[in-house]
């Protein structure tokens, strides 16, 4: 492995340029990223598919019932699960990338081990105290033939998704940690760096910057869950003369593509970030650079 | 899984016919959407003072100011791209502010021709697009207006140049004007430093990859704390030590700038030092 030698050039660059370059990576590495984000992603598309199937009623003859509320109501489920659980779901592609960055055809079999490796960590941190299981567990507890639960659905769920934007919008980078630095969680040793300490260490260097790239990246989000969303529509219009955004081809299809597709991007952008982040402030690139020579000036033997 | 070695990047290499090599970073879809936006801000406001400039109008013919308002729409909507890029060397008032520009994929200013093409087709690249009935429910859309966009953003994510449809056809590509700074010879305060320089061996010589490598360091170490100066520098400065013999607890921050100083200031000519003191800037 040599460390100046990276498949992604390592340099600082500014918000637009990272997104710019997610969008390259994307091309460059399509067929693993897709491969290995649907690893990731099919069991949380499977049980929040179950979760939330039976919320929006299409049957508009029923006057009693709120058809669009229904359908706002599936939405802003779908919406929330997706929002919480997209780093879980991107492990898969987090390891890829880390590997890809050095390695120019990392094996499925790597991915998957080094995420097996984290896989305890990520389950603690991401699953649990970001909330990832308990929403979903709280999703399941609502009754199914009641009303419409505002207090549980709305300002619950709403909180719990606050307070996991607020710690991911200070501490973005976890997953990167977790899965590609692979600090342990506790230790005896005072030298070691544990993923909580590594955690506050990389995350209080520029957390004004975070806030705008987060922000940043959300406006674009935004802007891709809607430009695919709405093209779905325009297609189900086009082949099937159906200009309806209550179908189950635009709710149970559409709208968890648009969703996750979305969700595959902000992965990749975050990944960039990461190592923006490493550049800009530990002189990652350098680091790279004089550890490649260090090994060469080992490897070559002294002149006589 | 792949197959493409290329550093993956944003940067593009062309080779001019009079065989010169340029390097140009391309513009990707989210650096030219904030152009865009301004673009379509700076067509609105032209639309809103040429119907102000008409209002007086309406008091003899509204029938004439509202065709002279279509008229007006018209031409801001289609010429305005067109003419900027074409007369100001691809760029629009937006591509400006932005820091951006149009050129062929060969590296030359873009013709009329290709502006006006490019600007054409620009729908295209907003396609599909809705209406408002489609929003909120209706049976059929009447009036396309909201554009989503992806056609450009799918034809822009699976081209190299990062190309919406326009662009591929008429062979142009949207680059980011570069503004690089050259860094020249660092001074530094700290005395030890030209001491430990004169302490090196004299018959090592520092290949190119590491005078990189300690130019790189030396430029960045400013912005660390000194543990992790001495944490990066590690990686060089301890076979650094080994192989010059010096005790171990010599600064390993101290030993990468002593050997850069030696390298870039007390090595290099007279001549060279001169010219690299101009070049500082900043």
């Amino acid at each position: 492995m040599h460390f100046d030698e990276t498949r992604i050039a390592i340099r600082e660059r500014n918000g637009i340029e990272v997104l710019d370059l997610s969008v390259t990576l994307l091309r460059v590495f399509l067929r693993p990223c897709l491969t290995l984000f649907m690893i990731g992603a099919a069991p949380f598309i499977a049980w929040n598919f179950l979760l939330t199937y039976w919320m929006p009623i299409l049957d508009n003859d029923a006057a009693t019932i709120d058809v669009a509320g229904t359908v706002w109501r599936y939405l802003w489920a779908q919406t929330l699960l997706v929002f919480i659980q997209a780093p879980l779901a991107a492990s898969f592609v987090t390891s890829f990338l880390g590997r890809a960055a050095f390695d120019s055809a990392p094996s499925y079999r790597e991915v998957l081990a080094d995420v097996r490796l984290a896989g305890s960590k990520l389950i603690w941190s991401m699953g649990i105290v970001r909330l990832a299981f308990p929403v979903s567990l709280a999703l399941l507890t609502l009754d199914r033939a009641g009303p419409f639960q505002a207090r549980m659905e709305i300002v619950m769920m709403g909180t719990a998704c606050l307070v996991v934007a607020v710690t991911r919008i200070g501490r973005p980078f976890l997953p990167e940690i977790i899965i590609l630095e692979k600090n342990p969680f506790r230790t005896t040793e005072p030298d070691t760096v544990t993923v909580v300490r590594r955690n506050r260490e990389l995350h209080s260097l520029n957390s004004g910057e975070l806030v705008v790239r987060w922000a940043t990246t959300s406006l674009v989000c935004l802007t891709l869950f809607s430009s695919i969303y709405f093209t779905l529509l325009f297609l189900q219009g086009m082949f099937f003369n159906l200009w309806t955004q209550n179908s189950i081809f635009m709710l149970y299809i559409a709208i968890p593509t648009a969703l996750w597709t979305s969700a595959l991007f902000v992965s990749l952008a975050r990944y960039l970030n990461y190592l923006d982040q490493r550049i800009r402030y530990e002189g990652w690139e350098v680091e790279l650079k004089l550890k490649a020579e260090g090994r060469r000036l080992v490897a070559t033997p002294l002149a006589k | 899984m792949s197959n493409v070695d290329a550093q993956v990047d944003n940067t593009i290499d062309i080779v001019t016919p009079e065989n010169i090599a340029f390097q140009y970073r391309i513009a990707g879809p989210f650096r030219r959407l904030p152009a865009f936006m301004l673009d379509l801000s700076i067509r609105f406001a032209a639309f809103f003072i040429l119907m102000i400039a008409l209002a007086p109008l309406q008091i003899f013919s509204s029938g004439i100011s509202t065709a002279m308002g279509f008229l007006g729409l018209f031409f801001i909507d289609w010429f305005y791209g067109m003419y900027f890029e074409a007369c100001h060397n691809g760029q629009t008032p937006g591509k400006r502010l932005m820091g951006i520009r149009v050129l062929t994929i060969d590296g030359r200013p873009i013709n009329a021709m290709q502006a006006a093409l490019r600007n054409l087709l620009r729908y295209a690249d907003l396609m599909p697009m809705l209406s408002p009935a489609m929003l909120i429910d209706a049976a059929w859309p009447n009036m396309n207006i909201y554009p989503t966009g992806l056609i450009g953003l799918v034809a822009c994510a699976f081209s190299q140049r990062f190309q919406r449809l326009g662009d591929l056809v008429c062979g142009t590509m949207v680059v980011v004007e570069e503004r690089s700074w050259l860094i020249g010879i660092l001074e530094f305060e700290d005395v030890r430093t030209a001491q430990l320089a004169e302490v090196l061996p004299r018959d090592f010589v520092v290949p190119r990859s590491m005078a990189r490598a300690l130019a790189a360091y030396v430029e960045r170490r400013k912005n660390f704390s000194p543990p992790r100066r001495n944490q990066v520098a590690a990686h060089l400065a301890q076979p650094l030590l080994e192989r010059f013999g010096l005790p171990g607890d010599t600064s390993y921050d101290l030993l990468l700038c002593a050997l850069y100083y030696r390298t870039f200031v007390a090595d290099s000519p007279a001549e060279s030092k001169r010219e690299s003191e101009i070049m500082v800037i900043n």
